[in-house]
């Protein structure tokens, strides 16, 4: 892991510490539809740095920080622009489709595209290698996410019960997943040739020696 | 030396007048006790009395109307005396003199009795309504003519106690103190009951005279109650209790502002549904029980009994419990906490059943050993019945005391009857942590112990916090918000200077976690309807400002600060009284202002409002067919009929009170994104299959 990469990583998590920790923060920075509508634009953003709770906190920024780390080794590229591009589009669409959702916190829509996002570049990746058990096992997970998030979303149940003070939002996580697909998709021709021509070289590297 | 005949005279002379004294037998009623005073006394009735009560939004306003009739031949004294229920506030007096109503005045108390006083003595028509302790207030009228009949007004204002969404209303009827006394009215009673709530209405019963109550409930929000009765027994309170459901979390507001004036607020938040799901690992619980003589009067022991029987059935299995008896000393049950099984159970009903009421009350002793029940792991809820009779001097210490119990110990007050001692109860329950709650003849036991006992479980909300950006908000009582609890919502009051647009914070502990809401709610510029929060903004103020003053020691620097407060706003302390006088003249005569003339026209206009969009509604409802009158049923229950479906946030008004609702529950109100353990689990499985697919790559 390179110390830019560690240094990502630290910059991405770190505010979500520094809002837990600094009294009105989560307040202030938090999606709240009204102060959104009144003009306080950077809540779409900064509101995935704010959680209701420790626990909360504590699971969202431990998932985020696996992911990220996993993400940025994948293509640190694609990593900045899915926190990025995830970060607008997440509000967005609780904006226009949960006009009821007065407030929303948390980092679990970033971990569920970058999740996604990870997932099918280790797919693509053992693919590239043509090891199937692995790629399957995978492919479970990630059908085990989609299937999870596609229950939540579409009965409005959670299959955990809700926690103390807030409601998960399927909605996010399922935004999140497309996103982390699309993203996937759009770069995929070029990192799916790069990983291919990184295959093709360790193998070349590989037969002088057998 | 005087003649002995002459001082014979005398004497038998003053016999007679002591024995005409006795004859004239007080007349009794419900709803209070009236008598001829001073002189020779005479005979009185209450020929009529109607109450109509308008409840809006949780506070109530009690219109009681009279006709007294004087059955002497001769010219009487009026004295009545009677009790209002807890928190009311005597808000209006008004006597009918020469066919015109006199509206009443609030004036500093020792002047209000000089001057009735000095027109007693021209024999004209003066008015008196005091406050004679915290409970009762008596209404003095002078003359009443030979046969005359004199009609009178009284209206109270008063919050309505919320137990598990029940609010309930009591019209104290047994209040009678005297043996041997006819409780039958004379002539006609009829009490009519408008509730009106943003909060839709789930059903209305009335636990003392289910049968006799005709009800309706017009739409969620507005349901109708009456009862009449003609020379009826009505020895037992009039109970009325209704019950809301409000789905999510939710704050309500409630605002009153006049032209070019600052405004008024009442902000009620109530705990969803949603906070109501608690694990009931069980707890431990001391029952202390009052047995001392003025727990005699008015079947007050009979009353404790069976709502504590009430409240140990309501015990679970896991829960333990002991009972402590005091009047001069203390006695306990088991000696140790017992579960709270049948056995048990058993053993404390009659243990219950074979105590009497004789003694004085000493609360300090039983207390201190309720305390000695503690358990280092467990929760203890020392839970006292009692009328709260304490003596005055005991109120320190006992506070003292009941600052000194041990960690995670909470103390509830349950006043019995209706001379019950609210204030210290209050003080008391308010000091622990706890609560306090007020039973009555004619309450329904069970449900209020199960209600009590839901409440012992869980406080919804601890250390409770709103706060405010924009609006200008100032003056707000209480300073310290209550803890929430799950079916009783907390109240805030205050007064506001700009219309528009208020951010509002809630924040509170919420089972080990931190609560915080934020949302933005719309303060009217002009509104006309909700008179009756300014009083009972300034009531709580005063009530605030004398239980300080008793906890520092002494009134006399709150005593000019009260009599403000009680003539600017019209209410009656133990500081200020209502006064009519007979004409407009008069009052100038006396340089009293008349702002309760003016409040009470504009009061008035508020209730005609009220009623008028009650009456549409009802008109509304009508229309609708079939099943309106299918709500009609002089029944003891009526469960409402929903038409609509739960308020959405922010919620419009749906009753005639202009009140407005938003949603604090997170799936209404705030959600997050969150990894539960099966996408952390899923997180952590791909990481690792990813982590090895990109070492190998590396």
């Amino acid at each position: 892991m390179s110390a830019r990469g560690i240094a990502t990583v630290v910059l991405l998590a770190l505010p979500a510490l520094l809002a837990a920790l600094s009294p009105g923060a989560p307040e202030a920075l938090q999606y709240d539809r009204a102060s959104i509508a009144a003009g306080e634009l950077w809540r779409v953003v900064t509101c995935h740095w704010t959680h209701w709770s420790t626990d909360h906190l504590a699971w969202d920024l431990a998932a985020f920080a696996v992911l990220i780390l996993l993400a940025w080794r994948a293509s640190p590229a694609h990593t900045l622009s899915i926190v990025g591009l995830a970060a607008v589009f997440i509000p967005a669409a609780v904006w226009v489709a949960l006009p009821g959702l007065e407030l929303y916190r948390g980092l679990s829509g970033l971990d569920s595209a970058l999740f996604v996002y990870v997932a099918l570049a280790t797919v693509r990746r053992e693919l590239a290698e043509r090891r199937r058990g692995p790629t399957l096992i995978v492919l479970l997970l990630l059908a085990g996410f989609l299937v999870k998030v596609l229950f939540e979303t579409l009965t409005g149940a959670t299959v955990f019960a809700e926690s103390a003070g807030y409601v998960p939002v399927p909605l996010a996580h399922l935004v999140g997943g497309l996103l982390g697909t699309a993203l996937f998709l759009a770069g995929g021709r070029r990192e799916g040739q790069r990983v291919q021509n990184s295959h093709s070289t360790l193998n070349e590297g590989v037969m002088p020696s057998q | 030396m005087r003649h002995p005949t002459r001082t014979f005279r005398i004497l038998a002379t003053a016999l007679l007048a002591l024995a005409l004294a006795g004859l004239a037998t007080p007349d009794t009623h419900a709803a209070g006790l009236l008598i001829a005073d001073g002189g020779f006394g005479g005979r009185l009735e209450i020929e009529e009395q109607t109450v109509e009560v308008t409840i809006n939004n949780g506070v109530a306003v009690t219109t009681v109307n009279q006709v007294f009739r004087n059955l002497e031949n001769r010219q009487v004294e009026a004295l009545y005396t009677f009790p209002v229920p807890k928190g009311a506030s005597v808000a209006n007096f008004s006597m009918w003199i020469e066919g015109r109503e006199m509206v009443g005045e609030v004036v500093e108390k020792k002047r209000a009795r000089q001057i009735y006083e000095s027109y007693k003595q021209t024999r004209r028509d003066p008015g008196l309504l005091e406050q004679t302790d915290y409970k009762t207030f008596e209404m003095r009228i002078f003359p009443i003519g030979p046969r005359a009949e004199q009609r009178v007004q009284i209206s109270y204002y008063q919050e309505l106690d919320f137990d598990n969404d029940w609010a309930t209303y009591v019209y104290p009827l047994a209040t009678t103190t005297r043996e041997a006394i006819d409780s039958r009215t004379q002539g006609r009673f009829a009490l009519t009951l408008e509730v009106a709530s943003e909060v839709p209405i789930a059903q209305i019963e009335s636990p003392s005279h289910g049968g006799d109550f005709a009800m309706a409930t017009h739409t969620p929000h507005h349901v109708r109650a009456s009862l009449e009765t003609t020379g009826g027994d009505l020895n037992r309170d009039l109970v009325l209790a209704y019950r809301l459901s409000r789905p999510r979390t939710g704050l309500d507001l409630v605002a009153s502002m006049e032209p070019g004036e600052d405004g008024y607020f009442l902000i009620t938040l109530t705990a969803g549904e949603e906070l109501g799901k608690a694990e009931d690992l069980g707890m431990d619980y001391v029952f202390v029980l009052d047995i001392s003589g003025s727990m005699n009067n008015d079947g007050k022991l009979g009353l404790s009994r069976s709502s504590l029987d009430a409240f140990i059935r309501a015990l679970g299995a896991d829960d333990r419990f002991e009972i402590v008896t005091f009047n001069v000393a203390a006695n306990s049950l088991f000696q140790e906490l017992r579960a709270a099984d049948a056995g048990a159970k058993d053993a404390a009903v009659a243990f219950l059943g074979d105590q009497r009421a004789r003694g004085g009350t000493f609360l300090e002793p039983a207390i201190r050993l309720a305390y000695r029940y503690k358990d280092a792991d467990r929760a203890l809820n020392v839970v006292v019945l009692s009328d709260g009779m304490t003596e005055q001097r005991e109120r320190q210490t006992l506070l003292r005391l009941i600052g000194e119990r041990p960690g995670a110990t909470r103390v509830f007050a349950i006043g019995v009857g209706n001379e019950v001692n609210r204030p210290l109860l209050e003080q008391i329950a308010g000091a622990a942590g706890g609560l306090a709650a007020f039973v009555s003849r004619g309450d329904d036991f069970e449900r209020q112990a199960r209600a009590f006992r839901r409440k012992l479980l869980r406080p919804a909300a601890t250390n409770l916090a709103i706060t405010a950006e924009g609006g200008g908000l100032y003056d707000v009582e209480p300073r310290t918000l209550p803890n929430l609890y799950h079916g009783a919502p907390v109240r805030m009051y205050g007064r506001y200077r700009e219309p528009g647009k208020v951010k509002l914070n809630v924040r509170g502990d919420l089972g080990g976690q931190v609560f915080e809401r934020t949302l933005f709610i719309d303060m009217p510029g002009e509104e006309a309807d909700n008179p009756e929060i300014e009083r009972m903004w300034a009531w709580h103020r005063v009530q605030r400002m004398q239980k300080e003053a008793d906890r520092t020691g002494g009134r006399e620097n709150v005593v000019e600060e009260i009599v403000r407060f009680g003539e600017a706003f019209s209410i009656v302390t133990e500081y200020t009284s209502f006064l009519v006088l007979e004409n407009d003249a008069e009052y100038k005569r006396w340089k009293i202002e008349r702002r309760n003339a003016l409040r009470i026209e504009r009061d008035r206009r508020s209730q005609q409002r009220v009623r008028d969009k009650l009456a549409a509604l009802r008109a509304q409802s009508a229309d609708l067919g079939p099943v309106t009158r299918a709500d009609e049923a002089p029944a003891g229950a009526t469960p409402a009929v929903s038409r609509q479906a739960p308020q959405r946030q922010p919620a419009t008004s749906s009753g005639p009170g202009s009140s407005r609702g938003w949603d604090l529950s997170p799936r209404g109100g705030g959600g997050g994104g969150a990894i539960d353990p099966l996408t952390a689990a899923l997180v952590a499985a791909l990481g690792g299959f990813a982590w090895s697919a990109l070492r190998r790559r590396s």
